[in-house]
């Protein structure tokens, strides 16, 4: 039995099972859908965990569980197999039963690439319109970032209208 | 919500620029005058995995409509891309593209894939090594003006690779080198090659040993009747009519196993000595070998669980979005939850919510499901004592 888990877009938390059954076949099921109340820290997050395996009397099962690696899971983690300790004596270890989520760490090695070319998206929010239309201006051809600026602001133009519910803002 | 702005203005032109459907028509006007099929531009947002792949992916495609269309555009022009440029995002895209591939190629989650992690690594590491030998060389011949951006480039490289090592080196989690081991058709085999072999640890050995230090402490003990599905592989025989001669034949034969069992290593280690298999799924393989290996086959069914990543549950928060719709936009958080878990429960059942619509309430469902996955979970569970 193992149980992944995580924690999106500063409001959510989600929490998937995942076991193979007798006939080896490979389940995954969706234990739990919050919306957080309260602050994100670890202990908070680790109180929605417990309480999902506590529902779902998994508390003995928990194989590993994966997250991804920012820094409130981590303390969340050690909330949660604290206090599944003291509920049933068993004992996790962190160092092996946490697991990092991997296309979370391609992703971050990915962005490093993008963001030592400076060509992040996050980079250029950050700049005005007129400064981009600036720099397009008054570049040479041999920057990286210029040339992804210009991708980027083409792709604005053409893509499509779109609204982004207003929950999840 | 800043990613989704629809306009841009060019203060210092004093021109508006904004995608409007006049615009859009004129590209796609342009892209059948290239004969260009049309795809949906696609914009990066950080948020988004691979977007910025995806992006250059589909730019590059409609490469030829999107410079007739620049030349139609007056005011946007000056977003012309020069075929040096091109050249970069042609670049930048080869670069990407493997690490795409292994992103989702990690982001399954009918199959398990965490035998698949250190496989991934090794071939991250790999792709990094071609590369930089690919840019060195270009760096080395290539024409003077490319220079500066191969130069960039291969500093961002080395950068992806400080980043990726600090990653790896904090990767030790156990199951990730039992997975491996517990692949038939793999075991030991990458730990025999590539960078495994290079390094002063006998990493091999490691991951051996410390696997069947924790087969024997874990598994190689737990009683049958224990297992959930140890009474029915041990228990079907009995049912079968025999004679006494049989019965004779059977008390002999097990003392012979017996002491054989004495005498030959664990389950683990007649395990690894087998030859490794040409072809199969981990699952479908042990699926045939679980009566030969069934205390093992426990410990391949708790590790093979572990999925290599989170893509499980963030398929449910793309699914949550279109719960919580722009129509719905003020719905209840307690009623989020409950659709999705009642969705949840439907997928399970194999049916759509549409097809569901007209059933009983939500609340009675997520009670059916919790108990459900409560019988499940003691029906098919067992570990780590």
């Amino acid at each position: 039995m193992y149980v992944t888990y995580e924690f999106w877009a500063d409001r959510t938390i989600g929490i998937t099972a995942h076991w193979i059954d007798e006939k080896f076949r490979l389940h995954d099921s969706l234990l739990a859908f919050h919306v957080l109340e309260g602050a994100h820290t670890g202990e908070n997050l680790s109180n929605y965990v417990f309480g999902t395996l506590v529902d779902f009397d998994l508390c003995d099962k928990l194989f590993c569980i994966t997250t991804d690696n920012a820094s409130n899971n981590k303390t969340m983690i050690t909330h949660l197999f604290e206090s599944i300790y003291i509920r049933t004596g068993v004992q996790h270890d962190e160092k092996n039963q946490h697991i990092p989520c991997l296309a979370h760490v391609i992703n971050l090695v990915v962005g490093a690439f993008l963001k030592n070319l400076k060509v992040t998206a996050e980079a250029e929010d950050q700049g005005e319109d007129e400064v981009m239309y600036q720099r397009i201006q008054d570049g040479n051809e041999k920057d990286f970032a210029l040339t992804m600026l210009k991708i980027r602001m083409i792709s604005k133009v053409l893509y499509p209208v779109t609204y982004k519910c207003a929950f999840f803002r | 919500m800043h990613l989704y702005v629809t306009s841009i203005y060019i203060a210092n032109a004093y021109q508006k620029i904004s995608s409007s459907s006049q615009r859009k028509e004129k590209f796609a006007k342009a892209c059948s005058t290239a004969s260009v099929r049309q795809l949906q531009i696609l914009y990066d947002v950080p948020t988004r995995w691979n977007s910025a792949y995806t992006m250059l992916e589909r730019a590059l495609h409609m490469r030829r409509a999107i410079t007739l269309y620049l030349t139609e555009e007056l005011d946007l022009a000056y977003l012309t891309l020069s075929n040096s440029e091109w050249d970069q995002c042609g670049a930048l895209l080869t670069i990407l593209s493997p690490f795409k591939v292994e992103s989702t190629r990690i982001q399954q989650t009918e199959r398990p894939t965490i035998h698949r992690v250190y496989w991934s690594y090794e071939r991250m590491f790999n792709t990094i090594d071609e590369l930089r030998d690919d840019l060195q060389n270009s760096l080395a011949r290539g024409r003077r003006k490319d220079r500066d951006w191969i130069a960039q480039l291969l500093n961002a490289i080395n950068e992806m690779e400080r980043k990726l090592k600090s990653y790896y080196t904090a990767a030790t989690q156990y199951v990730f080198s039992e997975a491996c081991l517990l692949d038939p058709v793999t075991k030991t085999s990458l730990f025999e090659s590539g960078s495994f072999i290079e390094d002063v640890v006998n990493w091999k050995q490691k991951y051996i040993d410390a696997a069947r230090g924790r087969f024997e402490t874990n598994y190689e003990n737990m009683h049958f009747d224990d297992m959930a599905n140890g009474a029915s592989i041990f228990h079907a025989p009995a049912k079968r009519q025999r004679n006494d001669d049989d019965d004779d034949d059977d008390e002999f034969r097990r003392r012979i196993i017996d002491r054989q069992g004495q005498r030959l290593e664990n389950e683990f280690d007649r395990y690894m000595q087998l030859p490794l298999e040409y072809d199969g799924r981990p699952l479908d393989s042990w699926r045939k070998n679980q009566h030969d290996f069934p205390h093992l086959a426990q410990m391949f069914r708790d590790v093979y669980a572990v999925p290599a990543s989170g893509a499980g549950v963030e398929r449910e928060f793309s699914k949550s979005g279109r719960v919580a719709s722009w129509t719905r936009s003020r719905l209840d958080p307690e009623t989020l939850s409950e659709i999705m878990l009642y969705r949840s429960y439907l997928a399970r059942q194999g049916k759509a919510i549409e097809e569901m619509e007209d059933d009983a309430d939500g609340d009675v469902s997520e009670e059916a499901e919790i108990q459900k996955l409560t019988r499940e979970f003691t029906r098919s569970f067992h570990l780590l004592e």
